[in-house]
Order: C-alpha cells, then sequence, then structure tokens
C-alpha cells in the first residue's frame, strides 16, 4: 500500500490552512513530535567572543631552544618563540521567525499551535550543530590558517625548524591497527621546535556507521582482530557518535592539547536569542504572536593540531 | 552533493514590506481543476482559478500566476461555483522553490527563469530562458549555511514573479 505524502502550505504564517487536524472537535488526541537535537559538537570547539562581525585571531608560544653550554663570561645566547599564524574570520548574521493568526488561535482545539512555536529556539540549536560539524566534514578540503587544508600531511611548525606536522591519516579501514597507528602519530608529534611534544588520544568519533567497530575496538578485553588474545591495550579510550558527520568511513582521533590549542573556533557576537515581536501591529492586528531568534556567529578551523583524521576505507 | 528533495513552492517573506502577510480570498475554481497546497494558481479570462503550467508563453498569457493554493484539490469539484480560499500572489512577494533537476549558481542571481510544473509539483527551470515568470534574487545555499550546498541538485532557489506574469492579461483556460 502506497504512503501518503502530506502536503502544507508554507505562507509565513501559522495559518488555518496548514493545520485543519487541530481545528478537529473530533480529534482525542494530540501526540507531540518533539525536535530530537542531539546537542552535539560544541564541545571541540573554543567559544571566543567578538567584538564586530570580523574576527581576527592568532597563536603565540612558549617553546624556547633548550639551554646552550655558555659560560659566565661568554655573552648570553638570545631566543625568541616563534610567531603565530593568524587568521580572519567574517560573522555572518542568521534570523528566523514565526507568527500567529487570530483566528488560528481562537479555533485551535489542541491548545498547541502557540507551544508549536516553541521550535524556534530549537532551530538555533540545530544550526550550531550544524556548523560545528560543518568545519569537520569540510576539513579536507578547507584551508586552516597556514594555507593547508585543516586536515593534511604538510602543516609547517611555527618554527620552520621544527619540520612539518601531519594530522592526516594514511586512508584505511577502522580497525585496532589503524587506530593504533593514529594514536602512535599522535603520541609521536613533535612541537614547533621539532622537540617531543606527545599528545594522548582521549577519543575516538566518527559517523554512526563507525560506532560498533569503536566499542570493539575500545570496549574488548582482547584486541578484536587478533586470533592470539593478545590484550587489547586500549579498551577505555572513550568513543563518542557524531551523528553530523557525513563521511560514512572515515574516523578521528580527539587528543589532550589545551584548550587554545584545538584550532576550533566558535566565534560568537550575538548568542542566539529569542524576542517577541511587537504584534499585533497596527497593520496588522490580528497577527496576534510571533517571535523570532537571531545570532551572529561563524564556526571555523585554524590549525587542528589536536585532531587526526583518518579517511578510512 | 546532496538531490535536494522537491516540494511545491513556499511564502518565504516581502521584499518591501517585513510585516507583509499574504492576504487570501475566496475564489471559485474551476471545476476540473486539481492541485496540492503550496502550488501556484492562475485566474483565467472566465474568473476561475486552475492549475498553472509549464512556463509556455513568454511569461504572460496563459503562463500567468496569480493565486497561492492553501488547500489541497485531490478531487475535480465538478461545478465552477465552489470557492476555495486562495492566498494572492503580489510584487516583491519572495519565494521559495526547488529546481526542477540541476544546480542553482550563484550567478543565476538577477537572472529570469521559467516554471515546470509535473504531476501537481511546481519547479523553477533555471534553463528556460526564453519563456520567464521568475527573476532568481538568490540561490538559497547563498543564506542558509551548512543546510543547502553549491553542488545541490534539484536546488532551492528564492525567486520573485515577475510583474507581468502577476499582471498578465488573463488568459482562456
Amino acid at each position: 500500500m502506497a504512503a501518503t505524502k502530506l502536503t502544507h502550505v508554507r505562507m509565513g504564517v501559522f495559518h488555518r490552512n496548514s493545520f485543519p487536524d487541530h481545528l478537529n472537535k473530533g480529534m482525542d488526541t494530540f501526540l507531540e513530535r518533539s525536535a530530537q537535537i542531539p546537542v552535539q559538537g560544541g564541545q571541540f570547539f573554543k567559544r571566543e567572543q567578538a567584538t564586530t562581525l570580523e574576527h581576527k585571531l592568532t597563536t603565540w608560544g612558549t617553546a624556547l631552544n633548550t639551554p646552550r653550554e655558555n659560560e659566565d663570561t661568554d655573552p648570553l645566547p638570545f631566543e625568541v618563540t616563534a610567531p603565530g599564524y593568524d587568521q580572519t574570520i567574517t560573522l555572518a548574521t542568521y534570523r528566523n521567525a514565526v507568527r500567529v493568526t487570530r483566528t488560528m488561535l481562537q479555533i485551535d482545539v489542541s491548545g498547541k499551535i502557540r507551544s508549536m512555536m516553541q521550535g524556534l529556539p530549537n532551530s538555533g540549536i540545530r544550526f550550531l550543530e550544524l556548523g560545528f560539524a560543518n568545519v569537520i566534514n569540510t576539513g579536507s578540503s578547507t584551508a586552516g590558517s597556514d594555507g593547508s587544508n585543516l586536515f593534511a600531511s604538510d602543516h609547517f611548525q611555527e618554527d620552520p625548524a621544527g619540520g612539518t606536522w601531519d594530522n592526516d591519516e594514511t586512508a584505511a579501514a577502522l580497525t585496532t591497527t589503524s587506530f593504533n597507528t593514529m594514536r602512535q602519530n599522535m603520541r609521536k608529534r613533535n612541537d614547533e621546535k621539532g622537540m617531543v611534544g606527545p599528545i594522548t588520544l582521549k577519543t575516538l568519533f566518527g559517523a554512526a556507521d563507525q560506532e560498533q567497530k569503536m566499542r570493539q575496538i575500545t570496549g574488548s578485553d582482547k584486541v578484536p582482530e587478533d586470533a592470539l588474545n593478545a590484550i587489547n591495550p586500549w579498551k577505555g579510550v572513550n568513543t563518542m557518535v557524531w551523528d553530523y558527520i557525513t563521511d560514512t568511513n572515515a574516523f578521528f582521533g580527539w587528543g589532550d592539547l589545551p584548550e587554545d590549542m584545538w584550532g576550533l573556533h566558535f566565534i560568537v557576537l550575538s548568542d542566539f536569542s529569542i524576542m517577541a515581536l511587537p504584534l499585533p501591529s497596527a497593520a496588522y492586528p490580528d497577527i496576534v504572536a510571533g517571535w523570532r531568534t537571531r545570532g551572529q556567529v561563524a564556526f571555523s578551523g585554524s590549525q587542528l593540531k589536536n585532531l587526526h583524521k583518518n579517511a578510512g576505507a | 552533493m546532496t538531490a535536494q528533495t522537491a516540494r511545491n513552492p513556499s511564502w518565504n517573506r516581502n521584499q518591501s514590506n517585513p510585516e507583509h502577510v499574504m492576504p487570501t480570498r475566496l475564489h471559485l475554481v474551476d471545476g476540473g481543476a486539481t492541485w496540492k497546497a503550496s502550488q501556484f494558481l492562475r485566474q483565467a479570462s472566465d474568473g476561475l482559478l486552475y492549475e498553472t503550467r509549464t512556463s509556455a508563453a513568454s511569461g504572460v498569457s496563459k503562463d500567468a500566476i496569480t493565486h497561492f493554493a492553501l488547500q489541497d484539490l485531490d478531487t475535480a469539484l465538478s461545478n465552477d461555483t465552489t470557492r476555495r480560499l486562495a492566498g494572492i500572489v503580489q510584487a516583491n512577494d519572495l519565494w521559495e522553490i526547488n529546481e526542477l533537476d540541476t544546480t542553482v549558481a550563484e550567478a543565476a542571481s538577477g537572472q529570469k527563469a521559467g516554471m515546470d510544473v509535473t504531476s501537481n509539483l511546481n519547479t523553477l527551470d533555471v534553463s528556460e530562458t526564453t519563456h520567464t515568470v521568475f527573476n532568481i534574487v538568490t540561490p538559497v545555499w547563498r543564506e542558509r549555511a551548512f543546510q543547502d550546498a553549491s553542488d545541490d541538485t534539484l536546488a532551492r532557489a528564492i525567486v520573485r514573479v515577475l510583474d507581468t506574469t502577476i499582471n498578465a492579461t488573463p488568459a482562456a483556460a
């Protein structure tokens, strides 16, 4: 039996033609279809307060070369830290609004029409989630502050003498081996002076398609793919499904660097907020209520030193 | 690249009056007409409302777009004396509409385009540059970040119905 496709009128106002079921006196129950918003991704982003619609950021470092052999009577050897890459991020204004007619409220037998407009704040939250994930989803083709893509193998250290660093793993399906390679590469990271600067992989995340494998790798007592009962040393590593990740093969490792080194930026000039519209107005006395949500934000990546990607297979 | 799911147009905003709400009227409907809610309609020279059709008359005459369906009309009324509530399409109303089958480039902004009507579905046809009824304001991907992308097919666009199409001299059914 074929499914029925609903049609509805999108005329910019909660009007009676769109919601005949709410006007039906024979209806006994109104069950809510609430928005399921998982609220994901924000934990990886550093929130920064903007003062204009253009936000510029840079990094500064403390790493210096090691002391030299130098007698008290010798001239002192002087050092300076490396400069930082900077980035300009443009914020945009985003708005959304709802309104309802007097007739709609009067004849609404369910009493739910006004509540239906509570979806407005959720639309702002949903937008944030999409924005967070978009940085990751486009990271292999979007340049960061150093000119390389966010996930790339040729990032220069701030001090070029420190060489390059790589957060784009050789593509391979998620297994204990490829996970361990990622973990090892993060652990073997050098800092901007080329000195040991290990990163501990704390969280493994990916799309829902990877959840089973991620849990096996981090939950088994023994290495899942090993027939020799080798113990699984990575049992207990956090895993997370990020439902907005679009690449179903990719997996990501999140390290333990401090927040300023995450390289993921959530720039805010105005948080999403709700404001009641000045309704009814003289022109439309029977458009009785409405609200708008508004936010001025941007999402960006600069240098994802704390995050490795494997595109999977 | 994502193929958007095409749906009938939706009213987005009015460019000249931020408070504007679509006016509605009870209109006589052709006894043989059927349509879906949110379809564009046209008033013919007999005064009755009909489903719009794929652009083929340079945006005037039978290409006219004058009204907006507020209810499904799945079964023909079989008389010409029944009224149905319909929205009135006005100048400077901006509509969101899916493209027929392809992408909408940023360079399409400001260009004129036609409409395709198939199986009670109105879509924008950017390849129709002769028989035009819309002026494209912007592809939606330019203003709806993260949800729409420039390489989406059946892409959504914001359009304005041409004044000549709204005010076309009513043609015969």
